[in-house]
């Protein structure tokens, strides 16, 4: 049986995306960036988002199809990110997913925004082919999310470690705007932290030692009080040091759950996606480390990071392939591993 | 009520305190800078709530709003990204797009409501326990909560009567307390009047 051919439709948060995926090969894949709506309020405005949201939906379904060549009449399927996320804004996904269904009796696959994120390793185009979808240890590192995932097969997923209070691009983002560095404070930090001094200032890397949740709170903290005590750093190469600080003493607690994670479940393979897989420091580390211990690791590539659709085009593939019948539900904050996403071999 | 002195453990504590009292309906706001510990106040509460899943609290600064079934549900949302929606009128409209209510309509009973940068709370009559977190030195907080309505301020004299008695100073019963308000008792996000602030 050829790969399937999916369309699918992402608007769980700041981006509103649509793609077209044959398999985990990537037809389309088009992207209506919130960032710059955003920017000046220095984060996501919920009612801004579904807003625009509903203004880019229809455009970036036409545009993703006319860039991958395909008709509706082709398709093998259609899927939609149910959740995580706003609830507003997910609808404007949903309702326009169920709408071309009702229109073209395709089945309806409802993805797990961060089952997409797993499939983003995988993804293949003109460029790089991530290969197949293998079991492994996922690190999902988002604005969202910091979690580490036994993935043992297709919906067969164990959360082994999640933060238990702010997720990594979080930290990042909050300390951005405690220097007034703007937002997203990912690239920003990611930049300047190249030309800094990463043990410049002795930032605690909270848990590192101690299983495989997360916490990031106290880091934040620390930049805070460090801040309050010294003032905003007065020179580039000031800041650069407490860029660098920060960000190593995050990607240093990352690296050490990640090979802790590898130990403890037998694994022998990593894989590493979401918005904070793009960072450079992050790269790096993780690139060092698998040569050290000699793991194979495979990081999304920086183009699939961010929230995309064709994750989730593939993720429905995927699933249509293995022959798990659609099903759609909307759940605002529920786990990668509820039981009602799981498939049953 | 006031306590100073807190490390990380002493707030958890008294956060699980205030968990015990709650019945659910209640809204909690939380107020501090970055850092001050909203969000491990509002952890070790769900703690004491009964949650099914206690370990998956967490900062809803980028999701605003997450919720958790439970003897007692808790809804736990967190303003931030409200903040700098520009001027009140944008993040008024940003907060009635949230549709708070229509969420907690969604859990098996009425949730706590626990609120990380109420500032955008749009409902200025609400009745609500108002937590307010302080920096006192990197490893130590000061808490100070005072009742708005009815509801909370049984809440707030049951969670008092409970907690350890206070290590630093402000030791005078009563002292520090505050009983503000006279809104109608409804405490319940489900119950929150549409018109509110509108």
């Amino acid at each position: 049986m050829p790969d399937p051919l999916v369309l699918a439709i992402e608007s769980s948060c700041d981006e509103t995306a649509a793609a077209v995926c044959e398999g985990r090969r990537v037809r389309s894949s088009v992207v209506a960036t919130q960032v710059e709506i955003h920017r000046p309020f220095g984060g996501i405005v919920p009612e801004l988002a579904s807003r625009a949201h509903l203004a880019s939906v229809t455009t970036v379904v036409s545009r993703a199809l006319a860039d991958g060549g395909v008709a509706l009449a082709d398709l093998d399927a259609l899927a939609v990110t149910d959740g995580p996320g706003l609830v507003g804004a997910l609808l404007v996904g949903v309702m326009a997913a169920r709408g071309l269904a009702t229109a073209t009796g395709l089945p309806l696959y409802g993805i797990h925004h961060m089952e997409g994120h797993l499939f983003s390793v995988s993804l293949a185009d003109d460029r790089a082919d991530g290969g197949p979808f293998v079991p492994h240890v996922a690190l999902l590192v988002s604005g969202g999310h910091t979690e580490l995932v036994d993935v043992s097969g297709l919906g067969a997923y164990r959360i082994l470690g999640a933060t238990r209070d702010d997720a990594a691009g979080e930290a990042f983002d909050k300390v951005a705007k405690l220097l007034g560095l703007g937002y997203p404070g990912g690239p920003v930090i990611d930049r300047l932290a190249a030309e800094g001094d990463p043990a410049a200032v002795a930032f605690p890397r909270a848990m590192i030692d101690d299983g495989l949740d997360f916490s990031f709170s106290g880091l934040k903290t620390a930049v805070a009080v460090h801040v309050d005590r010294h003032g905003p750093p007065r020179t580039r190469k000031a800041l650069a040091d407490l860029c660098a600080s920060f960000q190593a003493a995050v990607v240093d607690v990352l690296v050490a759950k990640a090979l802790r994670a590898l130990a403890t479940t037998g694994r022998g393979r990593l894989h590493v996606a979401g918005g904070v897989a793009a960072n450079g420091g992050l790269r790096t580390a993780l690139a060092a480390a698998a040569r050290r211990h000699g793991f194979p690791l495979a990081c999304a590539e920086r183009r699939y990071c961010g929230d995309n659709a064709a994750m989730i085009a593939a993720a429905a593939a995927a699933r249509v392939a293995a022959g798990v019948p659609p099903s759609l539900h909307v759940t605002p904050n529920e786990g990668l591993d509820s039981p009602s996403r799981a498939v049953v071999p | 009520m006031q306590r100073r002195g807190l490390d990380e453990d002493a707030l958890a504590a008294l956060a699980q305190t205030l968990g015990a009292v709650l019945e659910g309906g209640e809204v909690l706001f939380l107020e501090g800078p970055l850092g001050a510990g909203k969000t491990t106040f509002v952890r070790a509460l769900g703690a004491a709530l009964g949650l099914d899943a206690p370990g998956r609290v967490c900062s809803p600064t980028f999701t605003v709003c997450m919720v958790h079934e439970g003897r007692v549900p808790l809804m736990h949302v967190d303003l931030y990204r409200l903040g700098e929606a520009g001027p009140m009128g944008a993040a008024s409209a940003a907060f009635e797009a949230l549709d708070l209510e229509a969420v907690a309509e969604t859990l098996s009973r009425p949730p706590v409501v626990a609120v990380e940068w109420p500032e955008y709370f749009d409902d200025p009559l609400a009745d609500r326990l108002e937590v307010r977190l302080a920096y006192e030195g990197p490893d130590r907080r000061r808490i100070e909560a005072r009742a708005v309505g009815p509801v909370a301020a049984a809440r707030l004299a049951a969670w008092r009567a409970r907690a350890a008695p206070p290590s630093g100073s402000d030791g005078a019963p009563g002292s520090g307390d505050a009983v503000h308000g006279s809104s109608s008792g409804t405490s319940s996000i489900c119950q929150r009047s549409k018109t509110a602030g509108g």
